[in-house]
């Protein structure tokens, strides 16, 4: 490995996590201008400038600091070593699957044969140990937050892998980077395989989170599901999970089904990662403030049968393209 | 014969004493013997639902006992008082619940405000001091019924509160006091299979500050200022009801103009209410966008009623025989344009909202309650207008205000969905036909009387009872009179005190993602229940007089920059 190669290596979690805390700004204040409020303020008013400072653009961030300073209080019933140790595991899973995704800068380990699988996995195992965090919180809401996870978890994981590995083989590939390489060849993948792209987007709002799929943490219903007895540096480091996994989707998206941005390494291609991680963004909180939230069963069930028709279409369609010749 | 002439000669056989009251309606006296066989009579035979049981404490000559029955079948629907007089030394009724559950919980209020005994009564715990309490204060520590602290044992329709979940052999979910999804402190405890609830119990009574007791203070005439205070949501139709059971007791008729302008800030408190709520149901079904734009539109009706009254949640204008607000021609006009311009936007959204395929996926089917249901636990309000239940104090017994639908527009809203989509659609009509009325009204309070005449003198031991169709529901006000202008005891039955009682039914068998949105499709208001006012409940420090001063007075130089 060249000294360039570590030197982006080291500074891709940094990136990762300033364009995350960027697009986490984004959802809020989108959703917020979408509700008629006002969100976090990209220009505060002069009166206040004194106290909140010129610009709340890095809100998220003062949230994260705020947490990391607070005490953490660990439920004395609670499964101590797994309740600790989980948020930072499921940190450092999150983290490692950026390594394996293309940065604004750099191909980083994507061109590695089975970035892919690697990546994806990773992003499992942080959900994974989200919901043993919150089982070992021996908190009822905490409990019934992490078994409505586990069971959404099951329905969109299904609809994520379906997704991607259309994308893998339509285009040969179990490398992010040589999948968006081999689309400049032939057709790229939002043309080629629509509903596939549709697919990894949905499976996205419920990885996410975001209406109508919050059901894990429906806050009038559980409080705050999985992260209910977590405070302090713990909470802070889910945060910081959650922003990750936020930058993650959005570049899987933009890289298995857009090629735009392939020329990351230059100025333009980076600018085109993160416009169109923007607009995916965008969608995003679209979704978010026109929805209502599913309850558990609806959402398993609309994943059945909406996102599987989604994914049936899919495959089909990548295989009669495989048929034709065209790819 | 009418049927109710056939029902006072029916009556006359137990009744030692018929007489009538000032606005019409019956007053018949009964002994204990016999009550519970008028009971039957009146709710077996006749129909009449059991509205109110409350009791007046006459100091050494004992108790009355009041029974408020509405006999809704009759025509025309009347409204009739059993009354029974029982000794102070031999306190006790018997249970009316082997007839009729209408007044299960009428009943705990009677054994815990006055100290009597409900013999037979199947629910005997506290309903305002926490269970825990360890005796009633007024015996001097003398040991209670066990009952009555503990509660009854599992299996017997309910869960007690005090189970713990080993022996429940379930989950137990507490929701509340202090929950996400409640707006005011209250407790439901579940008890949970997986996701689905298999039984629940209610317990209400954090906020309990006497404030009844705070109105008999203050006498008939000066009542209502802090009766319009029983509740921030519904103040106006607490007001309407302390005037017109007032009105009733003393036989005044208030004039043509005082009507009109009661309807217009009836209907206008009932409106902002009514979306006050829909935020609420929009926030637990996780509809964060339909909760900003309706109390948006909330907002809006708020700075009309402000413009008109000067004060945007107790109106103040609310007076004995009349209304201290006059309306002028311009104000008039102004408040028709943007009552016009409210219902336009508020018609599209609401059109939009209703038909939003996840708020049908998520209300649609959920918290069935049955008509038969909804009569025997005397449910009221919209959520029995939304199975099926002709029930309106609007349409049947008016409150002194102009609900005549010739020249107001109103009708009633009936849906026969029974569920949670049912309440909303009742609700979202319900506020469209409010916008008619107060534009109707409009063309009314702008000339004539605003007063009425106060008799010169009042009959000691003249009692009323009046009724409002609140945005809950049938809001009950029941008032006697001392001598002079002095109150001897004033009780307040709000709906959702009543309606509190089907959530038990309700809840059983729903999933726990449903149980928020049924507790918000029923509306309590706790703050009516448990008759609060709450002083800056966020801080807790106590402000005085010239902080509140000086706290507005900051906050309106920080609208002028």
């Amino acid at each position: 490995m060249s000294p360039v190669d570590a030197v982006a290596l080291l500074l891709a979690i940094p990136v990762a996590f300033t364009l995350g805390v960027l697009y986490w700004f984004m959802v809020r204040k989108l959703t917020a201008r979408f509700q008629w409020r006002r969100g976090p303020l990209l220009l505060v008013y002069r009166d206040l400038s004194g106290t909140l400072g010129s610009s709340r653009l890095l809100q998220p961030l003062y949230d994260i600091l705020k947490l990391w300073k607070k005490e953490v209080v660990v439920p004395p019933s609670a499964r101590r070593t797994l309740f600790k140790a989980s948020p930072y595991i499921a940190a450092i899973f999150a983290g490692t699957a950026i390594l394996f995704l293309p940065a604004p800068y750099g191909c980083l380990l994507s061109s590695f044969t089975y970035s892919l699988v690697v990546a994806s996995y990773l992003l499992v195992g942080a959900m994974l140990f989200i919901v043993l965090g919150a089982a070992s919180s021996s908190s009822p809401w905490g409990v019934i937050g992490a078994r409505r996870e586990a069971e959404l978890f099951l329905a969109y994981e299904m609809a994520f892998i379906v997704s991607i590995f259309t994308a893998a083989y339509m285009y040969r590939s179990l490398s992010i980077w040589e999948i968006s390489i081999n689309q400049l060849k032939s057709l790229p993948g939002f043309l080629a395989n629509p509903f596939a792209a549709i697919l990894l987007f949905l499976a996205a709002l419920g990885k996410l989170h975001l209406k109508p799929f919050d059901i894990p943490e429906a806050e009038q219903e559980i409080i705050a599901g999985p992260y209910t007895e977590y405070s302090g540096k713990l909470l802070a480091l889910l945060y910081i999970t959650k922003l990750l996994i936020l930058y993650s989707l959005a570049t899987l998206i933009i890289y298995l089904f857009t090629p735009l941005a392939l020329y990351c390494s230059t100025p333009l291609g980076a600018t085109l990662h993160i416009i169109l991680s923007l607009a995916v963004i965008a969608l995003l909180s679209l979704l978010h403030a026109a929805n209502p939230r599913y309850r558990i069963d609806q959402a398993l069930s609309w994943y059945a049968k909406s996102a599987a028709a989604f994914g049936l279409a899919a495959v089909l369609m990548a295989a009669s393209l495989k048929l034709m010749g065209v790819l | 014969m009418s049927s109710l002439d056939f029902l006072i000669k029916e009556l006359q056989a137990y009744a030692k004493e018929l007489k009538p009251l000032k606005d019409g309606k019956l007053s018949a006296r009964v002994s204990r013997r016999d009550l519970l066989e008028v009971v039957k009579l009146l709710v077996r035979r006749f129909q009449a639902r059991l509205a109110f049981i409350t009791g007046a404490d006459l100091g050494s000559e004992g108790f009355d006992i009041v029974y408020v029955f509405d006999a809704s079948s009759l025509k025309p629907r009347f409204k009739l008082l059993v009354e029974t007089r029982i000794p102070r030394d031999d306190a006790w009724i018997p249970s009316t619940t082997s007839i009729t559950f209408q007044g299960l919980w009428a009943e705990k209020e009677i054994m815990e405000f006055l100290g009597i005994e409900v013999r037979g009564h199947p629910d005997p715990r506290y309903v305002w001091l926490p269970y825990e309490w360890p005796n009633m204060p007024e015996t001097g520590g003398a040991p209670l019924d066990p009952r009555r602290v503990h509660g009854v044992a599992a299996g017997e329709g309910w869960l007690p509160l005090r189970a713990r979940p080993g022996s429940a052999l379930a989950s137990l979910i507490p929701i509340g006091p202090y929950h996400p999804s409640h707006v005011e402190g209250q407790y439901v405890r579940l008890k949970l299979d997986g996701e689905v609830v298999e039984a629940a119990d209610i317990k209400v009574g954090f906020h309990h500050r006497g404030i009844s007791r705070l109105i008999e203070r203050r006498g008939l005439r000066r009542g209502v200022l802090v009766a319009e205070k029983v509740c921030g949501i519904c103040s106006g139709a607490h007001g309407l009801a302390y005037v017109s059971a007032a009105e009733r007791t003393l036989g005044i008729d208030p004039p043509e103009r005082v009507l009109y302008t009661r309807t217009l800030l009836a209907e206008l408190n009932r409106i902002q209410s009514h979306l006050l709520w829909l935020g609420l149901f929009s926030d637990v079904i996780g509809f964060k966008t339909g909760f900003m734009y309706s109390w948006s539109f909330r907002e809006r009706v708020l700075d009309i009623l402000e413009r008109l009254t000067g004060n945007r949640i107790a109106y103040g204008i609310w007076r004995v025989g009349g209304v201290s607000l006059e309306i002028e021609k311009e104000e008039a006009s102004h408040v028709e344009r943007s009552l016009k311009k409210l219902k336009e936007e508020f018609s599209s959204f609401a059109e939009d909202f209703v038909e939003h395929p996840l708020v049908k996926a998520r209300v649609k089917g959920i918290g069935v309650l049955k008509p038969e249901e909804a009569r025997e636990l005397n449910v009221l309000g919209p959520t029995a207008r939304a199975s099926t239940l002709q029930l309106d104090v609007r349409l049947q017994d008016p409150p002194n205000a102009a609900y005549d639908p010739t020249t107001t527009g109103w009708r009633i809203v009936v849906k026969d969905g029974c569920d949670c989509y049912s309440r909303l659609l009742v609700r979202l009509e319900e506020v469209q036909v409010s916008l008619d009325v107060c534009l109707n009204v409009l063309d009314y309070v702008c000339s004539g009387e605003l007063r009425a005449e106060l008799p010169d003198s009042i009959e000691p031991g003249a009692e009323g009872v009046a009724c409002n169709e609140a945005p809950r529901g049938e809001l009950v006000y029941y008032m006697r009179i001392q001598e002079a202008e002095e109150l001897a005891c004033l009780r307040i039955r709000t709906p959702s005190y009543q309606n509190f009682l089907s959530l038990a039914v309700i809840l059983k068998g729903c999933m726990l993602a449903d149980v928020p949105v049924i507790i918000a499709s029923i509306d309590q208001c706790i703050a009516c229940t448990d008759r609060v006012e709450i002083v800056d409940g966020h801080r807790r420090r106590l402000l005085t007089w010239t902080d509140l001063v000086q706290l507005s007075q900051r906050a309106s130089k920080r609208e002028e920059n």
